[in-house]
This record gives C-alpha cells, structure tokens and sequence, in this order.
C-alpha cells in the first residue's frame, strides 16, 4: 500500500480543510442560487440538474431549436479553458444559469450564458487515485464534490467555500471515489471504487444538510458478517450514478465486478451481488430486486453502466422497463417493477458466454476465464461499452450507445494469489462503433465507426438529433432515424457526454473537448441560404 | 475499473523497456498524433523528470499486492507446433502473408513470450519489439481524375492524410475524394473472432521454433 497516502490522511485530520483549499472567487460575481430538490423530477429546459439531465437516465431532450436542417450552422458561443492538462470526462450540471463543471479535486461555477468562472474549488493535495471525475451534485445551496481520497465535500453555492468534509470510505484501505453523487429528496446517494483490494460494495445514503449518513447498501458483504450470497466475493462497487423511479419509489444501481478480479476459482458461484443490476429503496436502502447481468465474472466486466428507464410497449404491452448496454457486450431489458428479464442480447463482439439461462442472464464459459497460457476473450477489459452514457430516443425507440467490438488475452495462475486483481491482462484490438439498438428486439438498426473505442457519451434531441464524439477527436451530430452525419467539429477528445438546456431562447449544446469546455448555438441571426 | 482514456503507463511494454529514456523521450518529443497524443517541446530536465516520474510510479505499482500481475514465458509453452505449423500454412491464412524462411526468419529472436504472443495476435497494438507492421497503404482519388498512393499517416471520418511517395504529408477532406484502403493488419482483426483457444497456442508454440 501506498504510504504517502497514510501520510496525508493523518495531515488532513489536523488542519482545517478550507486554510488547505485554493479557493479563486472573482468579483463582481453572480451570486448561484439552490436547487428544490423536487425540481429534479420534471427539470426545466433551462437546466440539466443532474448527472443524467433527469432521473431517467436517457439522455434525451425536449429541446427542437437546434434541427437536422439548422445543425450545421451551429457556431461556438463561448469556450472554457479549465487550464488543467487532465481530460474532462465529467457531464457537466447547469442550475439557474450556472454550470458545476468537475475534474479530480476540482470544480468550476461557470456563468451557462458566457463561460465566465464564477468560482473554482480545489481540494488539497492528496495521495488518491485520479483517474478521472464524473460531476456534480446540488441540493438546495450546497454543491457537492467526491474526491480521489474517497470525501464527500460539501461547498457553498454562492462561493465555493466548505461547509463540511465528511469521509465516504476509507482510502487508506483501497476506495477512491469518481462518484456524480444523485439526490433522491434529502437522500444523497454516493459510491465508490476499489478493484486493487478486496473491499465490499459500499453506497452510502448521506444527508444533505449535515453529511450524516442515513444507511449504507453491501453489494458484497462487509467483513465480519456472514456471506449466504457472494461466494467469498468481495467488490461491486457502485461507481456509477444510478436512476429514479418515483413512482415506484426505487432507485436502480449497477454494480461493479467482483474482487478478486481475474481469479474465479476463490470465489465460486455466481458471487451476488457483483456485476448486477439493484433495485432499492431510497428512503432505507434495501434491496427490493437485483438481476445479475454478469455471474461470475472474471473479466473486469462490471455492470455499473446506466440502467435507462423507459416507459413504453413490449411484446404488445404497456411496461416499465429498465434497459443496459452492459459492459459484458450483452444489452438487457428488464420489468423495472419486479426485475424480470424481457430480453438480452449481444450489441458487440461477444465469445464467452455458453448461452442464456432461464432467468436470462449469461451463462460464463469456463473455458473463457483467465487461465496460465492465456485466453483471447471479447470484449477486452474496456468492455462492450463502459461509462460513457448512452441514449434513448422515444419517437425511434432506438437505444444509442458508444459500443466497442474488443479482443483481450486473460490470465490467471495460482501464484497471481487472491488479493486485488490476482492476475494480468492485456487488450488485443478494439473497434469503436455508435450503434442504435431496437430496444425490442435488440437488433442493430443503424452503426457509426467512430475508429477506436471512444469516451464520448450520448445526447438525443426530440428533433432526430444524436450527439456525441469520435476516437479522433470530433463531436459530432447524427440524424438519430439512421445515423447520417450532419455535422461535426473536431475539439479535442470528447471525455463526457454532451448535455444541452435553452437559456434566453436560445438551445445551447455543452460537450468538452480535451481540457476545455464547448457551448455551441445557433448563429444570432441565420446565414441566408446560398443564392441558386 | 479501468477502460479510462490513456494507457496505463506502468504497465507498457515500452517502459519496461526503457533506458533511461532511450525509449520514452522519442515519445514525449514527438508525440502519438494517432493516438491524440500531441508532440511536447520540453527542456531535457523537464523529461527527465517526467521519465523518472513514470519509472517510480511502475516500481510502485509493480510493488503493491492488489495490482496487475505478469506473465511469465515458461506460462506460453503449451501448444502444439505442428499443429501451429500447419494452421499458419492451411486454415488460418498466416502464409498469406508470412513466410518462415522471409520476414519470419529468426522472429522468435526478436520477439519472446508475451511480446511476441500480443504481436502474432494483433502487430498493431502492444507487444513492441522487433519489425514494426506495415503501415495501411491509401490510393486517394482527387476531384481532378488523378491519383496519389502513399502510407496512411492519419484516417478518420472526415479527413485523409498520406506521406507520399517523395516524404510529404498531403491532406484531404473525406468528402473531397475518392480513397482505397489496402490495409494488411485487417487479416489479424478478422482472425480474432475465428481463433479457438488451440489455435492460438498452437500457432504461439510453431513461432517459438523460427530460431
């Protein structure tokens, strides 16, 4: 383990936080106002106050000012220059006017009409792991940040300044957190990450107001509590944002992958509930229903994709569904209400399931798990598709996710032990492609090369628009009926998913590029077509 | 975990190679523009530093208990050669391309264990060492009728660039021109689906013997 890290821990706990914190406020300034929670289940086109813009987890916008016919005209209306050297791989929020934009120890109040930096927060110095950040959380007037050391910071919204500094998991032990924290009423739900050692699987439910914690969900149980489910296994961590059903009143998760990662044999049998999908109850946290959507897993394939809620027809019946491109190259269907399976399907290259049981979840071959002399698998370690949010598209009924078609070679020897990621594997050869999937039958009605596996999410407009980026560096828009490119613009590396909300009649489209964040509308006044 | 943007440094066949910079600094100086990776026009100590910064991080990774373990070349020796061989020559295609007595003359030489196992696979991605594979081959047709061939030196959806036969880098907007790919690695990506498990440890084991 990793001293440095103990070193600071022990630095934190004797001095305040905000005299360690660089905290830059600029005057005059535009002073941020809060958000009602309720205001998250039917959020105005002004805003995108959430991870996934709203509960549901589509990606998908009423918004129609920006068109098949207008796209292409589509200019910068400003830019932001985070001036850090890190991807943004965060999806920005946008509250009353005003963008909460994250990287590892960072976070930006942005002006959503200007670009102009109304405040920057940045944690201090840690030892964590910064692989990358995903957003933002608001309630009321606080703003919340996760940190790579694995804290929950909550930071006033009209400054910047810390309120309070609570600890989500302990780093010391392995967690780090990436986490775009959801609010579900005076619930904040944040996870954590952990693959390199064997940690249960921790959601902890936070109250806003004071960073007490209300309840904690195991997706594996924690040590010193007997194990009827898991098989030995430990992991499966939440590290993704999960989605709403009011509804319902149940909040749906995915879970991680198991630990040990690459060795099966430690923990036989289905190692619930690792790479799943959870059904819980916000207000206490237990689990209501859980469908696993990759037993046994021994590929580093977790399910904590976006589990997109749809309300719509199946089979020629009403249902409430759940649907997952899973990161095992299997695209899923569920009854949200009682977890039952409606469909499963491959969406990308896929060699290591034997079939699909009953209850239709994969069924691993075990002549796929990591073995002495290798195995060439698909997918490889980065998956069918991974974080990157996907879309869905009501009218279409198209279900638009950044796929990739993987090879990878597994292995795992005794000698590797049982600790972490108990073996080594290495990608082979990716092919990223956007593809549109009928939800009800899985098959793949249009594909987009995007060159190599890709990190850009998904937006759909309610005017056919698909938004989203390639292996090379564009942002692009496609007609979302057969995936024909209108427009494109090359930014950088598309690390997020990009988000759109109308501010003074005008339709922005927000989407980063590299280091920099880009708000494009249409021109102040159209260009007059060409003369004929 | 994983699956971010980036390769893990601590884990590339070319750090573990590197000298003291020998292999990294060419890197750093002219950058990966295929793979984003823009050229960086730092003073020597600045990559210096950058070079022991990478080299300490894998010492530390490599030291720690949960992270990514290795393969060793003994783990590799369970194919069939002749069974390889004869796969190379009749159902995989391999001498299509490749001869035992031409460009594979003395691979397994060059190329040992892993390495030459990721290479065999896909010579494109990992697995560094030895010939470099051939880069796509692009005929681009102008608006004009006339035709320019040279090695693909960038592709995307929107944009094709070559080096020309004389060494320059000529540019043109995809939906300018007419392009014809002849890309040989493509015969590797489409192996990779029909591969059995035998196959590849098969094949691995009759490479190991072009001494």
């Amino acid at each position: 383990m990793n001293l440095r890290r103990y070193t600071f821990r022990v630095m934190t706990s004797t001095l305040p936080i905000a005299c360690c914190a660089l905290l830059v406020a600029q005057s005059p300034a535009p002073s941020p106002r809060g958000l009602d929670p309720a205001t998250l289940l039917s959020p105005p086109a002004d805003s995108w106050p959430t991870y996934h813009g709203d509960y549901s987890g589509r990606r998908h916008s009423r918004l129609t000012q920006i068109t098949p016919d207008n796209v292409h005209q589509l200019t910068v209306a400003w830019t932001f220059q985070s001036g850090a050297g890190a991807q943004i791989k965060a999806s920005p929020i946008l509250v009353n006017g005003v963008i909460y934009l994250t990287m590892p120890d960072n976070i930006w109040a942005i002006d959503a009409r200007s670009g102009r930096q109304i405040w920057r927060y940045t944690y201090p110095t840690n030892q964590g792991f910064h692989i990358g950040h995903r957003g933002a959380a608001v309630y009321k007037d606080t703003v919340f940040l996760t940190t790579p050391d694995a804290h929950l910071v909550a930071l006033d919204i009209k400054d910047g300044k810390v309120k309070w500094d609570v600890v989500i998991a302990d780093a010391k032990k392995g967690f780090w957190s990436t986490n775009a924290p959801l609010l579900i009423r005076n619930h904040l739900l944040v996870g954590v990450s952990g693959d390199f050692d064997n940690l249960p699987g921790t959601l902890k439910s936070f109250d806003p107001e004071t960073g007490k914690v209300q309840w904690i969900f195991y997706s594996t149980p924690p040590p010193g509590t007997p194990d009827s489910i898991s098989g030995g296994a430990t992991g499966g961590q939440m590290w993704m944002t999960g989605t709403y059903d009011h509804d319902l009143n149940l909040v749906y998760l995915g879970t991680g992958n198991p630990t040990p990662v690459l060795n099966g044999p430690v923990r036989p049998g289905d190692n619930k509930w690792t790479g799943s999908i959870v059904a819980l109850n916000p207000d206490t946290g237990k689990l209501v229903w859980g469908f696993q959507v990759n037993p046994h897993d021994t590929h580093d394939w977790d399910a904590a994709e976006v589990p997109v809620l749809v309300d719509g027809t199946f089979a020629g019946a009403p249902r409430k569904m759940l649907m997952q491109a899973s990161r095992n190259g299997y695209f899923f269907v569920l009854d949200r209400t009682n977890g039952k399976n409606l469909l499963t399907k491959p969406f990308a290259a896929v060699n290591w399931a034997k079939g699909i049981d009953e209850k239709g979840s994969p069924i691993p071959d075990p002549a796929r798990e990591p073995a002495r002399d290798g195995r060439l698998v698909a997918p490889n370690e980065g998956g069918g598709t991974n974080y990157r949010s996907p879309s869905f598209d009501p009218r279409t009924g198209l279900f638009i996710v950044s796929a990739q078609d993987g090879y990878g070679i597994y292995f795992f020897k005794p000698e590797h032990g049982a600790y972490g990621w108990a073996g080594a594997d290495y990608n082979v050869h990716g092919k990223g492609m956007l593809r549109a999937i009928e939800y009800q039958t899985g098959k793949v009605r249009w594909e987009h090369d995007i060159g190599g596996e890709g990190s850009a999410g998904v937006l759909t407009t309610a005017s056919g628009l698909t938004f989203s980026g390639d292996a090379a560096n564009s942002v692009f828009a496609l007609r979302t009926g057969d995936g024909a490119t209108l427009w494109h613009s090359t930014i950088g590396r598309v690390g997020n998913g990009p988000i759109t909300y109308e501010l003074d009649g005008k339709q922005y489209m927000l989407v980063a590029g590299g280091g920099v964040l880009y708000a494009w509308t249409l021109p102040e006044k159209m260009a007059a077509p060409p003369a004929r | 975990m994983g699956g971010e943007t980036g390769p893990d440094l601590t884990r590339s066949a070319l750090v573990a190679e590197d000298v003291r910079g020998d292999k990294i600094t060419p890197v750093i100086r002219n950058g990966r523009l295929d793979k984003g990776m823009p050229p960086q026009n730092l003073p020597d100590a600045d990559i210096a530093a950058i070079i022991a910064f990478i080299h300490d991080a894998k010492a530390k990774a490599d030291s720690l208990e949960g992270n990514r373990r290795t393969v060793d070349v003994a783990d590799l020796q369970t194919g069939n050669p002749q069974a390889g061989q004869a796969y190379f020559s009749g159902a995989g295609g391999c001498a299509k391309c490749h001869s035992p007595t031409g460009d594979f003359a003395g691979l397994a030489n060059r190329l040992q264990g892993l390495q030459l196992f990721q290479r065999m696979l896909y010579p494109g991605g990992r697995g560094r060492g030895g010939t470099p594979p051939p880069a796509p081959i692009a005929t681009v047709r102008l608006p004009s009728g006339a035709s320019v061939t040279g090695k693909v030196a960038y592709r995307d959806e929107f944009l094709i660039a070559i080096t020309d036969a004389a060494g320059y880098y000529r540019s043109w907007p995809m939906s300018k021109v007419k392009v014809t790919l002849d890309n040989p690695l493509e015969a590797h990506i489409a192996q990779l689906a029909k591969y059995t498990n035998d196959d590849v440890h098969n094949v691995l084991a009759y490479l190991q013997t072009l001494k």
